[in-house]
């Protein structure tokens, strides 16, 4: 499973697929203070990414995907709309 | 280059900004027929300047622009986003197109093809269409449908200039490509996931992220309608880019980012070739006329030679030549001043260039915001006004993402649905303040505390005994405002301290204040000239200082051997004469290090004999503002004054003199 819940940790894992945004999303609308865990992450897909600007949780660990860490983590981190 | 091509190339890039600032203060207020007119006129007398010249695209651009403004005047169409988005386009290109001008002297390959494009847009925008977006939605990404070129308005695009000052430094140092995908909103069902698509993209090296402003906020959130709008810089060229993107073409728009030191083209003051300086014609006529004093001080030498020739007693010619002396010496005092006002530059073209770039920022979020600009008259020194644009920048991009809210927001606060922000310059006891002031939400102490706690900025009693106004002056602490920081606060501090420090080489001061629920305000104060001092960065026992290159007679390097042990000191041979040598430690704090040899010395004058200072290592010469000691640092022996450093770190200058003697 790519989105995973673990206590108050989300974990996005291996390929995150379109569909796991739906998954993604309901666990973020739910009351709480999410930590997001991407350290095993290889590739996630834009709407996850909408969706974590969205609901704008914290963010941790360092993918192996250079774009994903280099760029697009930081993007979403530095996102302040 | 041809005269009066010259003088088009200035006059034009004026036109383009009167143009551009009529159309902004006419999408405020359609109905203001002043605006209308100065539009048609600024488009009109470019349009005519432009047939001078062989330059078939940018009259056909132009002209397809006048008639869409003479049919706005006639009152035969309204003044619409749209409309006022495709003239704006055709001014940004004429921007373009007049850089390039100066440039290489043509119109660059591809500005057939953009033309035509614009005209075509122009005649859409021409015929109201049905569906055309209320004001306020996002404008959408122009489809190009006839072989498009893929630069559209070239770098006077506001949105590439925003993302351009965004970027880090040293990522600019080559030109880059600066794109905005703008995905469909069904694209996740058609099996695009655009950040996939991004990623294949070359030579990326900045990505920016922001959504789109949903049309109903108070919808649940739709995970699978995308909102995205992605802006990219790359470091690769055009054509790599566009066919990375070639299945999503036409959502997507590329321009040039230039590398820094040219960047935005708006001013004319920064041409790439040849720097043109605008200045008064009076001035010039001053100078004129000083040379003309000049002339007639320089026959009064002559006359002083002839006495002397004719061997006149020495007393007489003494004389003489003293009052000589005295009427050139006022004169050359006279000529230095007024050549350095000539340095002077007018603030109002920086601060003209900024209500572009703010549209297109509030735009991106999705707020509505109206810079004021206010500086009329105000100059500075040129080094110092064009050093502002990267720090102005990103202070203006604070306020629009975190100092002003949402309209929603506003509306239940009370307060006008559109933000203000206001940017004005003035000159206040020989200095240049600058002010950017917004009527948002303010910035919240406790926020500021926590954020501060939180990060161990401070310790709790520290923060428990500082007032309000004191808490708020933190966010300009290095390492505040992190990413993260901003995020979990919701406040300011994107860079902020990369702001003083930039403001601070320019010999400047920043500072906030804030009234919880009705705005913040950043304050800098500059100097209105500089007044660089060379100082040589030296190192001892881990400490740097700068010592003023004035003082110091030679650096040389000693060798043990070359050190003469006098009572309880040392000194040493130089130039055959024995010179104490102090260590800098021993200076500064007092610590008794013995000189051992081996060390760099730099020989200064200190009470009209040489000294020898031992320092570690001599790292840099640098042409520096210093600024005088304020505060409890006002009274400190020894110290002539600060300057902050590249890397953000205040520099002590000493003054040798003080110190040794």
């Amino acid at each position: 499973m790519s989105v995973r819940r673990d206590g108050s940790v989300i974990r996005l894992e291996g390929d995150c697929p379109v569909e796991e945004a739906e998954a993604l999303t309901a666990l973020l609308e739910a009351d709480g203070d999410w930590t997001i865990d991407v350290s095993l992450c290889r590739h996630l897909h834009t709407a996850l990414v909408q969706a974590l600007l969205r609901f704008r949780p914290r963010i941790v660990g360092e993918p192996e995907n250079r774009v994903l860490r280099m760029l697009i983590l930081p993007a979403i981190r530095t996102h302040d709309a | 280059m041809d005269e009066l091509l010259a003088q088009f190339l200035v006059e034009g890039s004026e036109l383009v900004q009167q143009g551009t600032e009529a159309l902004l203060a006419l999408e405020r207020r359609p109905d203001d027929r002043t605006r209308i007119d100065e539009a048609f006129r600024a488009v009109h007398t470019l349009k005519g300047s432009v047939g001078l010249f062989d330059l078939p695209p940018m009259a056909l651009a132009l002209h397809a622009a006048e008639d869409l403004l003479a049919a706005v005047r006639g009152g035969a169409r309204a003044v619409d986003r749209p409309t006022i988005d495709t003239l704006l386009e055709v001014l940004d290109q004429t921007q373009a197109w007049l850089g390039a001008l100066e440039r290489g002297g043509v119109l660059p390959d591809g500005a057939a093809a953009a033309s035509e494009r614009l005209v075509a847009e122009l005649a859409t925008a021409a015929t109201p269409s049905p569906a055309t977006p209320s004001p306020g939605a996002p404008s959408p990404v122009a489809p190009s449908p006839v072989a498009p070129s893929p630069i559209a308005g070239g770098a006077a695009q506001a949105w590439a200039a925003a993302l351009a000052a965004d970027l880090p430094l040293e990522a600019r140092a080559g030109p880059l490509v600066a794109l905005r995908y703008t995905p469909h909103p069904g694209c996740y069902f058609t099996g695009d996931d655009p950040l996939a698509i991004l990623a294949e993209a070359p030579g990326l090296v900045h990505v920016r992220l922001s959504r789109r402003p949903a049309p109903a906020a108070d919808g649940p959130y739709d995970p699978f309608s995308c909102d995205l709008v992605i802006e990219a810089a790359a470091a690769a060229p055009l054509t790599e880019l566009t066919s990375a993107f070639r299945f999503v073409a036409d959502q997507v728009a590329f321009a040039h980012v230039p590398p820094v030191g040219l960047a935005p083209p708006a001013a004319p003051e920064e041409g790439a070739a040849g720097r043109t300086l605008r200045v008064d014609a009076r001035r010039v006529e001053a100078l004129a006329a000083l040379v003309d004093e000049l002339i007639a001080a320089k026959s009064g030498l002559a006359e002083v030679v002839a006495l002397a020739r004719s061997g006149a007693a020495a007393d007489a010619l003494a004389e003489r030549l003293g009052a000589r002396y005295g009427a050139l010496d006022r004169l050359v005092g006279q000529a230095h001043q007024r050549v350095a006002a000539l340095r002077m530059a007018p603030v109002r073209p920086l601060l003209r260039r900024f209500p572009r770039v703010v549209r297109e920022m509030a735009e991106s979020v999705g707020k509505d915001v109206e810079l004021v600009v206010e500086g009329d008259g105000v100059e500075a020194d040129r080094n110092i006004v064009e050093g502002l644009f990267e720090p102005l920048t990103h202070l203006l991009r604070n306020a629009v993402d975190h100092g002003v809210e949402g309209e929603e927001e506003r509306r239940a606060a009370g307060k006008p649905p559109r933000a203000v922000i206001r940017l004005s310059a003035s000159e206040q006891a020989g200095r240049l303040h600058i002010e950017v002031r917004d009527d948002g939400r303010g910035i919240d102490p406790q926020a500021i505390r926590a954020a501060a706690a939180r990060r161990a900025l401070a310790s709790a009693e520290a923060l428990a005994e500082m007032d309000d106004a004191a808490v708020v002056e933190l966010i300009f602490l290095p390492g505040f405002s992190t990413a993260g920081a901003v995020t979990a606060l919701s406040g300011r501090g994107v860079g902020m301290d990369a702001i003083r420090a930039a403001v601070g080489r320019l010999g400047g001061r920043v500072s906030v204040s804030s009234q919880p629920g009705a705005g913040a305000a950043i304050h800098l104060v500059l100097p209105l000239t500089v007044a660089l001092t060379q100082v040589m960065v030296v190192s001892h026992a881990e400490e740097r200082y700068g010592v003023p290159v004035a003082g110091v007679l030679e650096t040389v390097r000693l060798r043990s051997d070359q050190l003469v042990p006098i009572r309880a000191g040392h000194a040493f041979n130089w130039r055959d004469r024995t010179v104490p040598l102090l260590a800098l430690s021993a200076l500064t704090r007092g610590a008794a290090a013995a000189p051992v040899g081996g060390q760099r010395v730099l020989v200064l004058r200190a009470g009209g004999q040489p000294v020898g200072l031992a320092v570690d290592a001599i790292e840099d010469r640098l042409d520096v503002a210093m600024r005088p000691l304020e505060g409890l640092l006002a009274g400190m022996r020894g110290v002539a004054g600060t300057t902050v450093m590249g890397d953000g770190q205040v520099l002590m200058i000493l003054d040798p003199e003080a110190l040794i003697g």
